[in-house]
C-alpha cells in the first residue's frame, strides 16, 4: 500500500489511479466535514468531488512531505465558504435555514420513522450558528482537531478560534436548552 | 470566557458524540468516485514534474512523453512544423 506521500507524487506525474486511491483513503474525512458544516448530503457530495478535483488540478502545489489532512480540511472549509456565498438560500434568516435543513425530509414518512431526535436537534442547532462558528465547531467536535491545528488550517489566530468555539458552544447550549433538550441527559449511541 | 466548568465538559462530551454519530451515519454516494475520475480525466491534466525525454537527430527533434499511460512521439521539423503521433494502447493492438 502506498503512503500519502507516494500517491501525491504519482498524482503530480498525472497518475489518475493515485487520485482514486487518495479518494478511497480520505473521502469520509472530507464528506463528514462538509456534511457537518452544510447539513446537507447532496451539497456535501458535491463538495467532496470538488475537493478531490482541486487536488488533481493543483497537485503540483501540494507538498508531498507534509501531512495531507490539513490540506484536505483547509480546502473543504474554503470550498464550503465559497459555495455558501454563491447560494442565496444560505443567506436567509438562520431560523429559516434550520427549518429548511430538516423541512425537506420531514415529508418522508420513512425518514420520520427512522430519524433520531437527539441528533436532529443538534443538527438544527449547528445550522443556526454563524458559518465561521460552524466550521470551528465541526473541526473541533467531529474531526477531533486541537485549537492549534484548527488555527493553522484556517490561518486564523488561536485566540479567534477559541472565541468562535466558546460562542458557538454557548449558542448550541442555549438553542438545545430552549428546544427542551438537556445536553447532559441525552442518551447517545457510542460507536 | 476561559471559564470551563463541569457542565461545559458534559456539554462538550455530548456534542462530540452526537455530532460524530450524525456524520458517521452518512456515507458518500457510491458513484462519486467514478464521477470524480471521469471529471478529472476531462479536466486539464496537471503538468508533469518530469520533463519529457528529448533528443535531436540531424535536423529533427524527437520528444517522448508518457502521461496517463499514453506515449506520444513529437517530431519537430527544421522549419518549425510539428507533428504529434500518439501511440495509444488501442492503436497499437
Amino acid at each position: 500500500m502506498y503512503s500519502d506521500r507516494e500517491l501525491v507524487l504519482q498524482l503530480q506525474q498525472g497518475n489518475l489511479n493515485a487520485l482514486g486511491d487518495l479518494y478511497d483513503r480520505h473521502n469520509r474525512l472530507v464528506y463528514r466535514t462538509a456534511l457537518g458544516i452544510t447539513g446537507d448530503e447532496c451539497i456535501a457530495a458535491d463538495l467532496l468531488q470538488d475537493v478531490f478535483l482541486r487536488m488533481h488540478r493543483f497537485a503540483r502545489h501540494i507538498d508531498p512531505d507534509r501531512p495531507l489532512e490539513p490540506w484536505l480540511y483547509r480546502t473543504t472549509a474554503n470550498l464550503t465558504y465559497t459555495w455558501m456565498k454563491r447560494h442565496k438560500r444560505w443567506l436567509r434568516p438562520l431560523e429559516d435555514v434550520a427549518e429548511w435543513l430538516v423541512g425537506s425530509k420531514k415529508l418522508l414518512p420513512t425518514y420520520v420513522a427512522e430519524i433520531d431526535e437527539e441528533w436532529r436537534d443538534v443538527q438544527k442547532a449547528v445550522a443556526a450558528l454563524s458559518l465561521q462558528q460552524r466550521v470551528v465547531v465541526v473541526l473541533y467536535y467531529v474531526n477531533d482537531l486541537s485549537l492549534q491545528e484548527i488555527s493553522e488550517i484556517l490561518d486564523v489566530p488561536v485566540g479567534t478560534i477559541k472565541s468562535r468555539l466558546f460562542y458557538g458552544r454557548q449558542a448550541l447550549k442555549k438553542y438545545l436548552e430552549s428546544d427542551g433538550v438537556q445536553p447532559g441527559e441525552v442518551n447517545y449511541e457510542f460507536t | 470566557m476561559s471559564s470551563h466548568n463541569h457542565h461545559d465538559d458534559t456539554l462538550d462530551l455530548s456534542l462530540r458524540h452526537t455530532l460524530k454519530n450524525w456524520t458517521a451515519r452518512e456515507i458518500p454516494p457510491s458513484d462519486t468516485r467514478e464521477e470524480l475520475l471521469a471529471a478529472a480525466l476531462r479536466q486539464e491534466a496537471p503538468t508533469p514534474r518530469i520533463k519529457p525525454a528529448r533528443f535531436n537527430f540531424g535536423g529533427w527533434s524527437f520528444q517522448f512523453q508518457n502521461e496517463f499511460s499514453e506515449i506520444s512521439v513529437r517530431v519537430i521539423y527544421q522549419y518549425n512544423l510539428e507533428s504529434v503521433y500518439a501511440l495509444k494502447p488501442m492503436a497499437m493492438s
